[in-house]
């Protein structure tokens, strides 16, 4: 625990501890006012319907807000000090190699899929699904106030994918991942010798299918059925569809809006369940899942 | 509640003003508190510097408090009342009515002056006119004539000028006449009062220096990991402000003086800084980060204790003899002498003969159930023996054993002479030649063991010969003691021109030298080919061929690790096998637990200590390693683990190193050369060696006679030559023989040229036999020969009867054909400054003559002739040969 509290409190980690910290508090902060406003025929930010002028009064507030954030820094500055680590040499890099903290859920997926998947695709895809909420979100309830009953979708997507896969993937990459990029829990002493099993196989493995042929050439019946696995997946979008194609919000939603939601969605859940599929076999002893479809271009 | 009652109010209404007194309350004080923080509290050292100069003023202000006592009270009185009395002198009529009518005069010189080089420029000014006026015709007579005027001018003020400035002079008798006395006096007073002034002065330069960060900058040191190049920044001495100060020699830190001023002579920190020796964070100027201690990424942190002379091979690598390092040089001496190069790859150590014996030839040397023993474990039979370890099972012994029997029943080496000649000697006789002729100055033999006392370490340079009677042929032996080099060509055991008796004397002590132990008998099968496959295996593994000469092996590499990067590995690189943790903060790096077990500190130095303690510490079930077990002491592990830590590749730019010019490199070579054949067991050379000299505690002058650095200035080139081709005896008295180590020309020639590269001269050939007498130099020379009497301690010729040896000074007939003459004049001008300790008395001490009678007393004439009478002696004798010589 000793080494758990040094890795918390070290200068630049401290952030990430306060955002931790912030995060919690604000979804709290959030459910809270979200339940009052849902148990009430009015929301409480629509009984406030007194307006002031920005100039001086919500200004004021800022400047003071201001000055209590700058003694706040400075004080901060005092205490701790810019960390600076060894001199670059390329011949002694450190480990473990940490992107900035920002970038650390980035770093972590690289664990679960190959670099081109991990590095380039889910990254334009989380900027590409970024750009497309303000033309797929045809909720027009919510704004100026809080609420969860209105916009159970938007706030549970986002929860999900901000809180756990975005902040924990960080929490995760910056307090459990040490030298090797090998996975301590708290109360473990990071040890730059730590032996990690590495028992990983494919998905078609379980079903006795060889990823490769003895040539080490792709096995067709390993692709066709990683392929089948991915793209079935995939098909609970058209699925969905089918099934609820005559819901009003479907009718609204509109087949294109749909679809770009679908995909983004499936894709954020297929992140988290190739993550389980990682993960999960090794508390019941079995190989945990290499990749589910291996092509010769990239590994999903 | 407050901010329920407050929400009832307002916006519009509502203040804040309570809220921006806080925050900017709490805002202020941040600031004010970072402020102090930054020009205070993280500025430790201006406290320090107040704090020494508060120390060295007191140190000055006391010291100058004794000068003034230790005046000589009553003079100073007397200077002080005639001192009043001058000056109330300078009251008197006379002298003040002089200085007025010099200041009146003073004034008057003044105005003629002004006057005077106005004229010369309107005289100027009115030539120009006038020489113009020429070319146009106009005005010249007119113009002329105002040039002539112009000069009158010049000329009478000139002359004003003269006059006033005699009339000053004769004033200036008469008021230097009352002035001088008291400039005389003060000058006395002065004289009187200058070590207190002295002191007084430095007081008021250390209360005036500035407090302020003292720096150093070195634009041009060294390279990044990037080859850019680096600055570096020292700002040690804003802290140890008193690095330099003698009076601070006992100071606590940080102000003490840096305990070796002389080395700092050479490496001066005011511009070589302070980390390129000492490591640590130059520009930081907190204690802990200064020292790189507390900033666990600085990667080169302090060196503390012995490992600070790691820091002389960044630069001094090709030196294995460092003056002013005896750590570091011990160091390199262990490194050489250990063979750690036979294995690893070392900078500098690329080109090292090989240490242990060549093992073609053993039959004729040995039995195999000895060999089989020594290979299985060397220290059982020799504790102090420099082989190492290995840790063979019974069965790769055997194998080994085998392979070495088996090459050494194909060598072509043979006993010169027939079986049996060695028999017939005496012991006892042979114990007296051994001991006293200089064979224990490499090998122990019983219980004598004052050499290896005094050489301090573990090993012996050669094998010690207290069970040889159990190992060694007896046939072989002699041949042995007759010529090493039959044997092994490359040995360094020299030959001492032992007779065919001489020899069997020492043959019969040491095969009384016997193994008295138990041993359990050993069945070997020596000629199973597959054993003897094995046996090559095993010994191409373990890399028996750095060291030995071993027939098929010739070719073999260096069986382990480059340690040219490796003070530069990390924690995370090492693997520390089985053995437990200590924690960072035990006190030391490696200890032994009750229970069997050891622990070693997670850290390159616990690692290295582990390794060096017992190489097969790391050793696990799955990682084996071939590392042989040393034995080293304490001593010998901190010193090459010191060497280690300076085993990296960041070393300063050529600019900042000592140019390994070709004198450093003829010395160098020369070094190695007398290391190698242990010339220093006998010699104390450049400081260290003399080990012999052990056994002659009670009268040094019986020993080896030490080689100073002026040995090179000293002896004729021819004479030295010959001298270690086959050596002649020039102190008779001597029981110790020089041997005989049958050199080559090109290595004799390397030791000249490290004599003479020690003496600063070159190598030039002389005809020493030739050098002309001054004759009128040589009746004197005779007359002070008899006066100082020299022959009380030298002789010419035979040995004088009824002399106590000790009480001898080498055969002055020998002069001229060993010494250079320029050296006997050195010598006789002030023989300790060439040769510390000598019994030779100084006679012209301080330059001065004690005899007054020939050549006026002249030292240097005297010398002259001394030294042409000592010259002469040995030309004569040259023409008729003492015999007996």
């Amino acid at each position: 625990m000793q080494h758990f509290i040094e890795i918390l409190t070290k200068p630049d980690n401290i952030p990430i501890t306060l955002l931790l910290v912030s995060c919690i508090f604000f979804t709290w902060l959030y459910w809270v006012k979200a339940k009052k406003n849902d148990s009430q025929e009015m929301p409480d930010e629509a009984k406030m319907d007194d307006k002031v002028q920005v100039w001086p009064y919500l200004v004021r507030v800022e400047f003071i807000a201001t000055i209590a954030v700058m003694a706040l820094l400075v004080v901060w500055s005092v205490f701790l000090d810019a960390p600076l680590e060894e001199p670059a040499n390329r011949a002694l890099t450190p480990n473990p190699s940490k992107a900035p903290w920002y970038f650390l859920g980035l770093q972590e997926m690289l664990v679960y899929f190959d670099p081109w998947i991990a590095g380039v695709v889910l990254p334009t895809l989380i900027i590409v699904g970024l750009m497309a909420i303000p033309y797929v979100d045809i909720n027009p309830k919510g704004n100026g106030y809080y609420t969860y009953k209105e916009r159970k979708f938007a706030v549970l997507t986002f929860c999900f994918g901000f809180l756990i896969l975005w902040v924990s993937l960080i929490v995760l990459g910056t307090f459990m991942r040490g030298p090797g990029w090998n996975f301590f829990f708290p109360w473990e002493k990071w040890d730059p010798h730590y032996v990690a099993v590495l028992t990983n196989v494919d998905l078609s493995e379980y079903f006795g299918i060889p990823t490769r042929l003895p040539d080490n050439t792709i096995n067709p019946v390993a692709f066709v059925f990683g392929a089948a696995c991915v793209f079935g997946f995939y098909a609970i979008g058209p699925i969905y569809w089918y099934l609820k194609r005559n819901d009003e919000i479907m009718q609204k939603l509109g087949l294109l809006r749909y679809a770009i939601v679908s995909f983004l969605f499936l894709t954020m859940m297929g992140l988290v369940i190739k993550i389980i599929l990682r993960l999960a076999p090794l508390m019941f002893g079995i190989n945990p899942v290499k990749y589910v479809w291996v092509t010769p271009w990239f590994n999903i | 509640m407050l901010f329920e009652d407050r929400a009832k109010i307002p916006v519009e209404k509502r203040s804040y003003a309570k809220y921006y007194l806080i925050f900017s309350g709490l805002l202020f004080l941040g600031t004010a508190w970072a402020v102090w923080d930054e020009v205070r509290i993280r500025r430790p050292w201006k406290e320090y510097q107040t704090e020494y100069r508060e120390l060295l003023s007191a140190r000055l202000d006391s010291l100058r408090q004794v000068a003034l006592e230790n005046r000589d009270q009553e003079r100073l009185k007397a200077l002080e009342d005639e001192l009043a009395k001058a000056k109330s002198a300078l009251q008197s009529e006379e002298y003040t009515k002089a200085v007025e009518q010099k200041n009146d005069l003073l004034a008057d010189l003044d105005i003629a002056t002004r006057e005077w080089r106005f004229a010369r420029s309107r005289s100027d000014a009115a030539y120009y006119q006038y020489k113009k006026s020429l070319q146009t015709g106009i005005n010249v007579e007119e113009l002329k004539a105002e040039v002539a005027k112009h000069d009158a001018d010049i000329e009478s003020y000139f002359h004003r000028m003269e006059e006033i400035n005699k009339q000053i002079a004769l004033l200036d008798s008469v008021i230097y006449k009352y002035r001088d006395a008291v400039v005389r006096l003060e000058a006395e007073l002065a004289q009187i009062n200058s070590a207190a002034n002295a002191y007084g002065l430095k007081l008021e330069r250390a209360q005036a220096a500035p407090i302020a960060i003292r720096q150093v900058i070195l634009n041009d040191f060294e390279l990044t990991p990037f080859s850019e190049i680096k600055a570096r920044i020292d700002r040690c001495q804003t802290c140890h402000v008193g690095w330099s100060e003698p009076l601070m020699a006992d100071a606590p830190q940080p102000f003490k003086q840096h305990p070796l001023p002389e080395l700092l002579a050479k490496h001066n920190p005011e511009n070589f800084g302070c980390t390129p020796c000492h490591r640590g964070q130059g520009p930081a100027l907190t204690t802990g980060f200064a020292h790189g201690e507390a900033d666990k990424y600085w990667e080169t942190p302090i060196l503390r204790g012995v490992d600070v002379w790691a820091s002389c091979n960044s630069c001094h690598s090709n030196e294995s003899v460092l003056k002013h390092a005896p750590p570091f040089t011990k160091a390199k001496q262990l490194l050489l002498e250990s063979g750690c190069f036979a294995c690893h790859e070392i900078k500098g150590y690329t080109d090292v003969p090989k240490i242990g014996p060549p093992l073609n030839s053993l039959p004729a040397k040995v039995r195999p159930d000895w060999l089989f023993r020594w290979v299985k474990n060397p220290k059982d039979y020799n504790p102090h023996t420099r082989m190492p370890r290995f840790q063979f099972t019974d069965e790769e012994a055997e194998a080994i054993t085998a392979y070495l029997m088996k090459i050494g029943r194909e060598s072509n080496f043979q006993l010169v002479r027939a079986r049996g000649t060695f028999a017939g000697g005496s012991s006892n006789r042979g114990k007296v030649i051994f001991e006293t002729i200089g064979c224990t100055a490499c090998h122990v033999a019983g219980e004598n063991t004052a050499v290896r006392t005094k050489r301090g370490t573990t090993y012996d340079i050669a094998p010690e010969l207290t069970r040889v009677g159990s190992k060694a042929n007896p046939d072989w032996l002699f041949d042995w003691l007759k010529n090493p080099r039959h044997y092994n060509p490359d040995t360094r055991m020299p030959s001492l021109r032992l007779t065919d008796d001489e020899a069997r004397h020492v043959v019969a002590y040491l095969m009384t030298l016997r193994d008295n132990r138990k041993l359990d008998p050993v069945n070997l099968a020596l000629d199973d080919p597959a054993k003897i496959a094995r046996g090559d295996r095993l010994i191409r593994e373990y890399g028996c061929a750095g060291c030995h000469a071993i027939k098929g092996m010739e070719n073999e590499g260096k069986v382990s690790v480059n340690l040219s990067d490796f003070g530069r590995k990390k924690y995370e690189q090492m693997d520390f096998g089985d053995t437990r943790e200590l924690p960072l903060n035990a006190e030391v790096d490696y200890q032994e637990n009750p229970d069997g077990t050891v622990s070693v500190k997670r850290t390159w130095a616990g690692w290295v200590y582990g390794k060096l303690k017992n190489s097969r510490l790391y050793q696990t079930d799955r990682i084996s390693q071939k590392m042989p077990v040393f034995g080293f002491s304490d001593e010998e592990i901190r010193l090459l683990r010191m060497f280690l830590t300076s085993m990296t590749r960041d070393v300063p730019l050529p600019t900042y190193q000592r140019a390994f010019d070709r004198r450093q490199q003829e010395i160098e070579a020369g070094r190695r050369l007398t290391m190698h054949y242990n010339c220093v067991q006998c010699h104390t050379l450049e400081d260290r060696g003399g080990y012999l000299l052990a056994s002659f505690e009670a009268e040094p002058a019986l020993g080896p006679p030490p080689l100073p650095e002026s040995q090179g200035a000293k002896v004729q080139e021819q004479w030295l030559h010959g001298f270690l081709k086959n050596p002649t005896i020039i102190r008779p008295w001597l029981e110790v023989r020089m041997p005989t180590f049958q050199l080559t020309d090109a290595e004799i020639s390397q030791i000249q040229k490290y004599f003479l590269g020690l003496s600063k001269q070159e190598l030039v050939i002389r005809d020493y036999a030739s050098t002309t007498l001054d004759p009128q130099y040589l009746a004197p020379g005779r007359k002070l020969f008899d006066a100082y009497q020299c022959l009380s301690c030298h002789f010419t010729g035979r040995i004088p009867e009824g002399k106590s040896f000790a009480d001898l000074a080498p055969n002055l007939a020998l002069a001229s054909s060993r010494l250079k003459p320029e050296w006997i004049v050195d010598w006789l001008r002030d023989p300790s400054k060439l040769q510390p300790g000598t019994r030779m008395p100084t006679y012209f001490y301080g330059g001065e003559a004690p005899d007054r009678t020939v050549f006026g007393g002249n030292a240097e004439e005297q010398i002259k002739a001394l030294a042409t009478y000592v010259w002469s002696i040995g030309s004569r004798a040259r023409q008729a040969p003492a015999s007996g010589q």
